[in-house]
This record gives structure tokens, sequence and C-alpha cells, in this order.
């Protein structure tokens, strides 16, 4: 399709004449703008909306930190507990059961 | 902000891409609404209820087209309302009618105000083919695009809007349709 020929040249002349002086006024933009403005509910809806990106590695890491905290005793590294019986020159050794805390 | 960005953005509702929108969009759409309408006021609301369309319905805007074709589409689309709301609306009938064939004939005596009052009575449906095509300097394919028709629709549109021009040129001014 033509669009370098005389009359295509006319036609966009004639159009650019005719819109020259048009132009919307800042008023009007401006009541364009406050259309999409945000009120606070729809700030709210949005704050509660929105979308946030957590970091895989770490958010794992941290979430098997939390679950040993919470599956593993804090006793549980805590020294046996021995006694040591003197009989003569014998010494008995009682290594008595560890026990850790039921969770 | 590439288009991708800018549609996110619209679609995250930010407002600086709201922006963006009407200050690229809002004088262009006004100039060829006015070009299609050759009213003021009207070319207005219809700029004003086409950004209130774009606003509510963009999270539904899938991105099969691009952005600024979605607008103009719906500009269009609302354009067609109020001239169907004069009763003007005249449906256009499909037809290849070829090449142009009386290019030479007012290739050198184009009387501009004849044009000029041709295009004023051009039925609106070549005339926003050709506003698009002269005027908004879109493709075949952008305008098919944006006016949901096929391109051989578009070509043929385009090519009866000149012709229709040019035996108005012939004839002073006067339509045969």
């Amino acid at each position: 399709m033509n669009r370098d020929d005389k009359l295509s040249e006319e036609i966009k002349n004639i159009y650019e004449e005719e819109t020259k002086k048009l132009t919307l006024s800042d008023e009007f933009l401006n009541n364009l703008r406050k259309g999409y403005k945000k009120n606070n509910r729809e700030r709210i809806i949005d704050f509660l909306n929105r979308e946030i990106e957590i970091p895989l590695a770490p958010a794992f890491v941290g979430m098997a930190a939390l679950i040993a905290l919470s599956i593993i005793p804090k006793d549980i590294l805590k020294n046996e507990q021995l006694r040591t019986i003197y009989i003569g020159s014998s010494e008995v050794i009682i290594r008595e059961q560890k026990e850790v805390t039921r969770k | 902000m590439t288009e991708q960005v800018l549609l996110k953005k619209l679609k995250r509702k930010e407002e600086d891409a709201f922006e963006e929108v009407v200050n690229t969009y809002a004088n262009k759409l006004f100039k060829v609404c006015y070009l299609i309408l050759k009213d003021e006021k009207e070319a207005e609301d219809v700029v004003q209820e086409t950004f209130i369309k774009v606003f509510k319905n963009i999270s539904s805007f899938r991105g099969d087209s691009s952005i600024y074709t979605w607008i103009y589409r719906i500009a269009l689309n609302i354009s067609r309302d109020v001239i169907r709301k004069r009763q003007e609306f005249l449906s256009f009938k499909d037809e290849w009618v070829g090449e142009d064939d009386v290019e030479e004939t007012v290739e050198h005596s184009i009387d501009r105000e004849i044009l000029r009052s041709s295009l004023e009575s051009l039925n609106h449906i070549y005339s926003e083919c050709l506003i698009l095509y002269y005027f908004e300097d879109l493709s075949i394919k952008e305008i098919s695009e944006v006016l949901e028709e096929s391109e051989g629709t578009i070509k043929s549109k385009l090519s009866r809007g000149r012709k229709l021009l040019k035996s108005s040129l012939e004839k002073g001014g006067q339509f045969n349709e």
C-alpha cells in the first residue's frame, strides 16, 4: 500500500494540519490521572496482597534450623552422669542411663 | 520502561505506570478520535472513557497484542459506538477492489480543499483506516489488530478509501459510493 505518493502526502498533511493545535488541557490530564489514584482501602488491600520474594536457600536453612530446634532435646549434649564406686582397690564405674527431655 | 515492565507494573496497579500511559497516549488518542469524530468534546469523552476502561480492565489484558494496540482498540470501539449513536454507521461489505487504478489521473492535480472536504465526508469505516495508516503510521498488521479485522480487509478498506477520495477529487468533491 502506497504511503509516499502525492495523495498519501496530502492526506497526511491535512490530518496533521487539522490536529496541530489540538491538545488536552492540563486540567483534563490531571483528571485522568486522578482516575487511578488509589484510596486508603485500596492501599491497604495492595499492602496485604503485595508480592514478596523470599530467597529459597536461606529460607530453607532457617526452616531446617527451626525444625531441628523444635525436635532435638536441649539436653542431648549434656555430659553423661557417671558414678564411681571405690571398693577396696577396685573402682566400679556406673554409667547411668541417659535420659533426655521428651519433646 | 519496556513494554513488558510497563505491563507488569500496570497489572500491579502502580501509579507511575498509569502516569506513563496517560502521558504517552492521551494526546495521541485525542487527535485520532478527533479525526474520526470531528468533534473535540466527543473526542475528549472518548479519551476519558478509554482510560477508565484501561484502568479497570488491565488485569484481564492477557498481552496477546501490544499495549498501544489494545488501547487504540478500546478507543476505536468507543468512537464507533459514538458514531453508531449518531446513526451514521454503515456496514462494510468486504470486497477486494484491487490496486489503485486512478493513481495517475489525480496525481498531478490535487486540490487540497477538495481533498479536505472529501476526507471529512468519507465514511468512517474507511477514514479510521486512513487515519491509522497515514496519521498514526501504523502498519497493516497493527491496524488489523486494532480493528480486529483481517489484513486483507484492512488493505481493501484502505484501497477503497483512496479510490473514493480520488474519484471525489476528479469530480470536484463528490462521492458516488
